[in-house]
């Protein structure tokens, strides 16, 4: 470390070489010795002025001492303490692991990765010697995960990131060893589309079918040679269907109210927020929507305002997602006490196909 | 360790304004203008035009001017350098 200097002023006198050679003696170090106007001045550090103030009784010397000035330059800045600090601290720092990420598309999969981690004390601020190597990390991941193929590790600095490679999902179709079938029309109606994977249509585009009409076959004919196959697919028909109904009279149903926005502190020092660093926003915000409980009473008037679009909602819940109602006609409506009856019909498009095992004579 | 580095006494004249002394030495005498050390039996007076002792260590002893006009080596006997007063 670079030491304070200072400046010795000795008034006239012949004890001065003796007391330079006492110095010296003393392993002081003596520079820039030169003479003015009968005093002789000296440069020395702290060591040497304590020399220096021990012997001048001794060798009859009068004394004056000035601190020299310093230029703080960067001789300086580079030898002080601060600056020794300065670069241990980061150094110090270096040997602890300070950030642990796992990259997945899968949030449960880097969940779960994320708490293996714990577990394995693979943490934020632990010391890098005592994180144990990479293949023993990832046999530790891997145990008891079959969705993982591969656990890859990214170490950079003091920053770990983990990416577990999943496997490629196997589409495996079981197939069921199911018996060859035609298809047949679950109801009556007029073909407006075919949709088949399988087989060869027997029903005609626009044609009518009757309710267990063959409108697909699975046997086909290659000149004298017959192959059975079998049909699959969806045939889509137009067609009526009378629907009865009988709904309460008063219905309860939720409306969407005022959107609350609550801001809230977010220490992400605490809990789980120490993985992922998208938790490490100090305010987060919280939207909540209000909801308002509402009842409504169904009065005659109300039928196509509300009967209706409640019963084309019920019936298509019940259908499923390929079908389309075109057209409805309410037959009639009665009002009870507590509950509304009545008959309504539907012209609906619909898939009609459904399977009729081919009967091969075994 | 000292031993070890060991490297013997040499004076060096330096571009005839510096003059170091190398190894054990004694200041006879130090003025504005001139000096006189003792080194290796031999006594070293040296003078010049604003004299700087540039520095002073243990076996080290560096001298400058801004111009050396004298160097004068005598030999000095055992008895002499003890005390520093010439003796016939």
């Amino acid at each position: 470390m670079e030491q304070r200097k200072y400046e010795v002023r000795i008034s006239p006198s012949d004890n001065i070489p003796a007391f330079f050679m006492k110095l010296r003696a003393n392993r002081v170090t003596i520079s820039s010795i030169n003479m003015h106007d009968g005093y002789t001045y000296f440069t020395t550090d702290r060591k040497g002025l304590k020399q220096a103030r021990k012997y001048r009784r001794r060798y009859q010397l009068k004394l004056k001492i000035n601190p020299l000035l310093e230029d703080a330059g960067f001789a300086r800045v580079m030898g002080s303490y601060r600056f020794l600090i300065l670069l241990v601290i980061p150094f110090i720092c270096s040997f602890f692991l300070w950030s642990v990420t796992v990259e997945s598309e899968m949030p449960e999969v880097a969940e779960r990765i994320e708490k293996k981690l714990e577990k394995a004390s693979i943490l934020p601020f632990r010391p890098l010697a005592k994180i144990p190597d990479e293949t023993a990390i990832r046999q530790h991941l891997m145990q008891d995960e079959p969705s993982l193929s591969w656990v890859y590790f990214q170490r950079s600095g003091t920053t770990l990131t983990v990416i577990p490679m999943l496997s490629p999902s196997l589409e495996k179709k079981v197939e069921k060893k199911e018996k060859p079938s035609d298809l047949i029309a679950k109801t009556g109606g007029v073909i407006t589309s075919f949709a088949l994977t399988k087989g060869e249509r027997v029903a005609r585009l626009f044609s009518t079918v009757k309710k267990g009409e063959l409108i697909a076959t699975g046997t086909l004919e290659q000149g004298e040679d017959t192959v059975v196959v079998g049909a699959e697919g969806k045939v889509f028909a137009d067609y009526w269907i009378e629907y009865q109904f009988s709904i309460p009279k008063e219905i309860q149903y939720k409306v969407q109210g005022d959107e609350e926005i609550r801001f809230l502190f977010n220490a992400p020092w605490k809990g789980k927020g120490l993985f992922n660093r998208e938790n490490w926003n100090i305010i987060e915000t919280e939207r909540v929507v209000q909801e308002a409980g509402m009842t409504i009473t169904i009065q005659e008037g109300m039928e196509e305002s509300y009967i209706i679009p409640l019963l084309k909602m019920k019936l298509l819940r019940q259908v499923g997602p390929e079908a389309t109602i075109k057209e409805e006609k309410l037959l009639h409506v009665s009002y009870d006490d507590d509950k509304v009856k009545g008959t309504i019909l539907f012209f609906m498009n619909d898939n009609i196909a459904i399977k009729r095992p081919i009967n091969q004579g075994d | 360790m000292k031993k070890l580095f060991t490297i013997g006494s040499s004076i060096v004249m330096n571009a005839s304004s510096a003059l170091r002394i190398t190894g054990p030495y004694k200041l006879v005498t130090l003025h504005n203008h001139f000096a006189v050390i003792e080194t290796n039996g031999y006594a070293i007076e040296v003078s010049g035009e604003a004299l700087i002792v540039e520095k002073l260590a243990e076996e080290l002893a560096e001298i400058s001017f801004d111009k050396i006009k004298r160097v004068h080596i005598t030999e000095v006997t055992s008895k002499e350098m003890a005390d520093g007063t010439e003796k016939i």
